[in-house]
């Protein structure tokens, strides 16, 4: 019997096609919003109960609202709205909020602007939720829950101004194919044998520069923002600033030297195929080109590098001095101007637990937890990258770079600084000494 | 016999005060003052909508920032009176004249372009050829296009496995570090704004050269004038009105510009693209010193006015009108 194909018309096609499109789309996120409600959220704390507004980036929208739903299903007497803006203008929205009196109750606040709008005093102080939360310990490191270095950095003085909800430590990205054909000991290799330093790194980039399949490939490649720089740095057992941030100390040879050799990669050693401040010298985009063999891979890069048609590995930075990584992230924080603070700490403390940390991974949202058990989860551990475990190797040396009130202003000196160094026009050192002269004035008080 | 209220005709706009003198003089003056009140009452009616969008969108907030400019206001917290502390801060700091003369530099690159370049466009697609209109129309397309996604193309063109340096090792030339290096980041950014404008000033031209009799280039002919004679003595002279006014809305446009800084360097590298504009984002958005910014959006319009003024007196030397 000759089994005939059905025939379908072209609108009874394309029907089909997008029952299948939005069936296929709303799956991962409401079977992440099942597995959810399955697992244990944290029970309610206090009585609270009324309104509360939720501020997050417009591209978290579809997954926030389902944690939401499901939020208030364990919650009953508090309500939560949700409003959103892109990501590129989030801060400047959420300032404008602010200045028009009417900000939300909880906020995301990513690293980058959190110093500028805490030393405002724009957020209320946890500290006494944390200590009354059964499920925190405040004297524990990470209260118990969370990642050390991405606690702390919510803190202020002695005030905790927001729970950590990411983290996005940065490792080395490799290509395993390019490495296999090469025959050169992939960064997993040389770090699990105990060879994975600076002198490494180049020596492993300097082979991996070469022809692959007839087109030039370079050892490495990733833009140098400052937590690229940051992570060097640290490597090499320097500091951009103390950590009172009082003092300016990337005039020492730790911080330039490592500045410089970051650099070097493409001024001396030529393993990167453009000037490491260059704007199309995005090592992801370039990874996925297959135009490089390693770049500063992190958690994040898993969405963008979904559908490359290479495997991909990751490995810890390499050391000189010490391992040593960066991470960044986001923080839930209460707004002062907050009706109804108790409730938004119980919205707090159910977005940032462990199961529905999960859920926002699974769902696309995070890249990666603050939450340890979380991020001890399949949630998580999953391939690709191939030793996708090393993130949290990482993660016991990674910390985020630090932030002043005027960033913006110390942003600006630095990166014009870096932009002489990137193409040789001045020396690290030469560098490191205009920054200390131009920033050390915007930290006095 | 001609209707009582009708205006009297005349060459002009209805002259509807004119209109009341036609009123016989059993009508006193009380009448013919009170259908002037109600011809201004009509009148401002019909202006009101646009009245109302220019005070609410254009002179409330032109005025607000002249107040904020004499405060220190961090967007949060409430402005506090500083006078004129913000206008002391602006000539002291040399990021204000970085990018004063990066802005200086653009204009003066673009607008020169600009003229050249769309002048020669205008009398190329003036000649009266077959498909004349396609080439106009594709010569039109930077103009319509929005300034990011222009923004975006180049910034690829710019990349290092880009178009603009494939083609420049294809003949032995080395790659340039268009956007990361200070020295070619600012021509870079020219060519960019140069590319996208061009087509308006070439559309000026374009209506200006159409605008000129014929006649004057027969009579010319007869008495022997050349082309090159033509285009000096008789084109050039008479299409130096559209050459003015696309000089004095060029340069105001190109203190304003802001989108491709944005987009493609964000003032880098070390400051070499940073314009006033994208100076007075950075401080009000960056930075949050609205007061500042605002004090530089003031500083830049008197810039722009005596730009704009001085060409105006300028005119008078170079630019000749037919009549």
């Amino acid at each position: 019997m000759i089994v005939r194909p059905t025939s379908i018309g072209r609108r009874q096609f394309l029907q089909q096609s997008m029952a299948i499109l939005a069936t296929s789309g709303s799956l991962p996120v409401t079977s992440c919003s099942t597995a959810a409600q399955k697992a244990s959220s944290p029970n309610t704390i206090t009585n609270a109960s009324g309104h509360i507004e939720l501020f997050v980036r417009s591209e978290w929208q579809p997954q926030f609202t389902q944690l939401i739903k499901n939020f208030q299903e364990k919650h009953p007497r508090i309500t939560v709205s949700l409003s959103t803006d892109p990501f590129s203008t989030y801060a400047t929205r959420l300032l404008t909020l602010f200045a028009s009196g009417n900000p939300p109750d909880v906020t995301e606040m990513v690293d980058v602007d959190f110093y500028e709008f805490a030393s405002k005093g724009l957020f209320i102080d946890l500290t006494d939720y944390i200590r009354q939360d059964p499920d925190l310990s405040l004297d524990a490191p990470g209260y118990g829950q969370f990642y050390t270095s991405i606690t702390d950095f919510f803190k202020s003085g002695k005030s905790i101004f927001a729970i950590p909800g990411s983290v996005n430590p940065f490792g080395i990205g490799y290509n395993v194919d390019m490495f296999k054909t090469a025959e050169v000991p992939t960064p997993y290799e040389q770090w699990k044998s105990g060879k994975w330093t600076w002198d490494a790194f180049v020596h492993t980039a300097q082979q991996m520069t070469r022809k692959f399949n007839g087109k030039k490939v370079y050892g490495y490649c990733d833009f140098a923002n400052i937590w690229n720089i940051a992570t060097r740095i640290w490597q090499n057992g320097g500091e951009i600033l103390n950590r009172e941030k009082t003092q300016v100390l990337v005039d020492r040879s730790a911080a330039y030297d490592a500045i410089q050799w970051y650099f070097d990669l493409y001024l001396k050693h030529k393993v990167a195929p453009v000037s490491l401040r260059s704007p199309d010298a995005v090592g992801m985009n370039r990874f996925a080109a297959q135009e490089v063999a390693m770049f500063d891979g992190n958690p994040g890069a898993r969405a963008g590098l979904k559908s490359v048609p290479f495997e991909w590995g990751v490995a810890p930075q390499p050391k000189q001095r010490e391992y040593a990584s960066w991470t960044g992230g986001f923080g839930y924080a209460i707004t002062k101007a907050s009706n109804n603070p108790d409730a938004a700490w119980e919205f707090i403390r159910y977005a940032s637990s462990a199961t529905e940390s999960e859920y926002l991974m699974r769902a696309g949202a995070l890249t990666g937890s603050a939450n340890i058990k979380a991020m001890h989860s399949s949630a998580f551990l999953h391939t690709p990258p191939d030793h996708v475990s090393t993130f949290l190797d990482m993660l016991k040396s990674a910390q985020p770079q630090p932030f002043i009130a005027q960033n913006e202003k110390f942003l600006e000196i630095w990166n014009n600084q870096m932009d002489l160094v990137a193409i040789g026009r001045k020396s690290a050192k030469s560098a490191a000494v205009t920054i200390k002269q131009q920033v050390q004035p915007l930290l006095s008080p | 016999m001609r209707p009582l209220l009708q205006p009297r005709r005349s060459e002009g706009p209805i002259d509807w005060a004119g209109a009341t003198s036609l009123l016989p003089d059993t009508h006193n003056k009380s009448v013919r003052k009170t259908r002037r009140r109600l011809a201004l009452l009509t009148a401002f009616l019909f202006l009101s909508p646009s009245l109302a969008g220019l005070i609410i969108l254009k002179i409330v907030p032109i005025a607000t920032a002249l107040l904020l400019s004499l405060t220190n206001w961090d967007v949060v917290g409430s402005p506090s009176f500083i006078g004129l502390r913000n206008y002391q801060g602006i000539v002291t700091h040399a990021e204000f004249w970085v990018s004063l003369r990066n802005t200086a530099e653009i204009g003066i690159w673009v607008e020169a372009l600009n003229i050249t370049l769309g002048l020669c466009l205008a009398l190329l697609l003036n000649k009266r050829l077959r498909g004349i209109g396609i080439f106009r129309a594709i010569y039109l397309v930077p103009l319509v296009t929005t300034w990011v996604a222009v923004a975006l193309v180049w910034d690829y063109l710019y990349s290092q496995s880009g178009p603009i340096d494939d083609l420049l090792t294809a003949i032995h030339l080395s790659p340039i570090s268009w956007l990361a290096t200070p020295q070619w980041a600012l021509p870079a950014m020219v060519i960019t704004i140069s590319w996208k404008n061009l087509a308006w000033n070439m559309l000026i031209y374009l209506a200006g050269l159409q605008a000129i009799p014929h006649d004057v280039y027969e009579a010319s002919s007869i008495d022997g004038a050349s082309p090159l004679r033509q285009f000096f003595q008789i084109t050039l002279p008479l299409l130096t009105p559209a050459i003015f006014f696309s000089l004095v809305v060029g340069i105001i446009e190109t203190f304003q510009i802001f989108d491709p800084v944005y987009v493609m360097t964000r003032g880098g590298p070390d400051n070499a693209t940073r314009t006033i504009a994208y100076y007075i984002y950075s401080a009000a958005f960056g930075r949050l010193q609205m007061g500042y910014a605002a004090a530089l959006s003031w500083v830049l319009f008197i810039i722009i006015m005596a730009f704009t003024l001085m060409q105006w007196l300028l005119q008078r030397r170079w630019v000749f009108y037919d009549s």
